[in-house]
């Protein structure tokens, strides 16, 4: 019940009941009726306010018969946090009766009456405000829920992505630093420095205005091993009464944080920083720190996992290029070149990304069908029959087809496909011409002439770079993509290539 | 004309009572419906400032209600936020079609909310 509900509720008891109702609040201000309003006798007034001190003084039932007359009673009104007035009833007037015998005193019949009708009243008004405080609580929770949630579902869908990067970080930390109204989150990993992220709230407030470097320390300062192993977080709830976390800074904070960790390790931690020292972490804080910190733990496991994919697709490619090149003498370092040379153009060209990436295994294994053809055909001295030639041809649909089964390297295989078309059409398997050729495989087209001619072959001994380059040259627009020579042709002239790569020449 | 009104219109109980809190607090007037075709009557009488909206609701649905009450903006315009639990390709078409009219993911921050609406109406303390 409001206070204005009270009022209504007294307005309408008033006339139907002998007695005038009062209310007061604790500082001794009447509420009800409004203090402007007159309510006669001053003395009687007088009398009411004294009460009204009593009641909470004693913070329990009063009554008084002011002038042998008017019987006056009061009740504390109360919630659960303190007092916040009292509920007077009074006599305003005695009536005839009262007139008549006025030399006797009145006796007043309803004392126990009177108390118990105020008491279930104030208890009445005491519930009803609690229990409106209560809802308005839950509501501040719900409200806070709100916000965990939300944050929870920004970050679990940021996490879907597979790899673990600085910017998904970066947004997560900001994430957190907003909702949760710290001065400072952090994440920090023991063998990933290069991803730890802090991000900390501009203040305009001088005292409260802390240099990056306390939070380092802070960081640096955050024990390894809890102190009690089952803890899956360390807080410091007051930094002035903890030795290890007060000369830190002249300002109190407080600290959360949680461990990031998985089966297969612990990882670093994920944190909070307040200078708020009116509020404390709450519950929701911590749990949703510590489902945050487990989802950060798994992609953290996934992007090990895929790394270590990663790099047993690369191994058995490397494995594949040793296979070739035992087969084909003469090729030894030529897949390696030629695919130094094609991320070179390719950058240079503006590639990036997965098509960059694309490049590097279309280049790195562009040969591979090779591991088809017949030893004795790749390894002849001298020129070949037009049978032979024919037989070495299908090496790259040969090699298209070898690594079509390999999922992650299906974006490659038209590089590989299509290394020997020509720009006039002229090439094989498929007689592409001009840009209908793959980007990838012009690029490799380059790469793979250029150090074909340079090194040594079965069939002609090494020609010089330079003769190698102004043949490479001169094919341009026949065999080769005019636009990618062009870029091949700066990337020689930057480097100084010709003159400087040692390791080339073996 | 010193406080703002809000409409809140949510079939779901627990929606609108924390976004009527979360406004109350800073001393909006707050209405609420709990489907289109309320708020609709509510809008037509009492021109609130801002109106929420989820929706997927019984009776009458938010696209419903903003397609409805978009005419009544050019006498006098205000803030339409859309809520919903997913966004689908064709939202962004109709939301953006209307005017002063936004669009929101739930679960949505409370927080996130009330800093449109202040970026919409200004600060409470310019609203006097």
């Amino acid at each position: 019940m409001e206070l204005k509900e009270l009022q209504n509720f007294l307005m309408h008891l008033t006339p139907i009941s002998h007695l005038q109702y009062q209310v007061w609040d604790p500082d001794g201000n009447r509420l009800y009726p409004d203090s402007e309003q007159d309510i006669g006798d001053p003395a009687l007034s007088q009398a009411i306010q004294s009460l009204t001190t009593k009641v909470l003084e004693k913070n329990s039932y009063q009554q008084d018969l002011f002038a042998g007359r008017h019987f006056i009673c009061g009740y504390p009104l109360a919630n659960g946090k303190g007092p916040l007035g009292s509920l007077i009833a009074y006599e305003a007037e005695t009536g005839a009766q009262g007139a008549n015998a006025s030399a006797a005193p009145r006796v007043w019949q309803h004392t126990t009456d009177m108390e118990n009708f105020l008491a279930s009243l104030a208890k009445l008004l005491q519930e009803s405000w609690e229990a409106r405080e209560e809802v308005n609580d839950l509501a501040q929770e719900l409200d806070q829920s709100f916000e965990d949630l939300f944050l929870y579902g920004k970050i679990a869908s940021q996490i879907k992505t597979l790899k673990f990067s600085d910017a998904m970080l970066q947004s997560l930390i900001s994430s957190l630093l907003i909702n949760l109204r710290a001065d400072a989150a952090f994440a920090s990993f023991y063998d990933k420095p290069e991803f730890n992220t802090l991000v900390a709230q501009q203040h305009l407030n001088t005292r409260l205005r802390t240099d990056m470097s306390f939070y380092q320390q802070l960081i640096d300062a955050i024990p390894a091993e809890v102190i009690d192993a089952g803890d899956k977080y360390f807080v410091v709830n007051r930094s002035g009464s903890n030795p290890t976390y007060q000369p830190l800074s002249p300002t109190e904070y407080r600290f959360l944080t949680v461990r990031i960790e998985h089966e297969e390790g612990f990882y670093g931690w994920l944190g909070l920083v307040s200078f708020n020292m009116n509020e404390i972490f709450r519950q929701g804080e911590l749990q949703l720190l510590v489902s945050l910190a487990e989802q950060l733990s798994v992609v953290i496991a996934n992007t090990n996992l895929y790394q270590d994919l990663e790099l047993f697709i690369i191994n058995m490619v490397k494995s594949l290029v040793f296979a070739i090149e035992a087969k084909d003498v003469y090729t030894r370092g030529h897949s390696e070149r030629v695919s130094r040379l094609s991320m070179q153009m390719g950058r240079q060209l503006g590639l990036q990304g997965d098509e960059l990436e694309s490049l590097r295994w279309a280049s790195i294994l562009h040969d591979i069908g090779k591991i088809g053809i017949p030893e004795t055909i790749l390894n002849k001295p001298g020129r070949l029959t037009d049978e032979e030639f024919e037989v070495i041809k299908v090496h790259p649909a040969k090699g298209f087809e070898i690594l079509k089964p390999v999922e992650q390297l299906a974006s490659s295989l038209p590089g590989i496909l299509h290394h020997h078309e020509r720009f006039d059409g002229k090439g094989y398997p498929n007689g592409l011409a001009g840009e209908q050729i793959p980007l990838a495989a012009r690029i490799i087209a380059v790469a793979d002439t250029f150090d074909a001619i340079s090194s040594t072959r079965s069939y002609r001994s090494a020609k010089s770079y330079y003769k190698a380059l102004s043949i490479v040259k001169e094919v341009a627009g026949s065999q080769l993509d005019p636009k990618i020579v062009t870029a091949f042709n700066q990337i020689i002239d930057e480097a100084g290539y010709l003159v400087g790569e040692v390791s080339y020449a073996n | 004309m010193t406080t703002k009104t809000a409409l809140i219109v949510d079939d779901e109980a627990h929606i609108r009572r924390v976004l009527e809190v979360k406004l109350k607090k800073e001393g909006m007037q707050v209405m609420m419906a709990s489907n289109g075709q309320e708020a609709l009557s509510l809008i037509q009488e009492n021109r609130p400032d801002v109106v929420i909206t989820d929706i997927n609701m019984p009776i009458m649905d938010g696209k419903t209600l903003c397609i409805q009450t978009n005419p009544l903006k050019k006498e006098k315009t205000f803030l339409t936020i859309v809520v919903t639990a997913r966004i689908e390709p064709q939202d962004n078409v109709w939301v953006n079609a209307l005017q002063d009219t936004l669009l929101m993911e739930k679960p949505f921050s409370p927080m996130e909310i009330l800093q449109k609406i202040k970026s919409y109406c200004g600060e409470p303390t310019e609203w006097n």
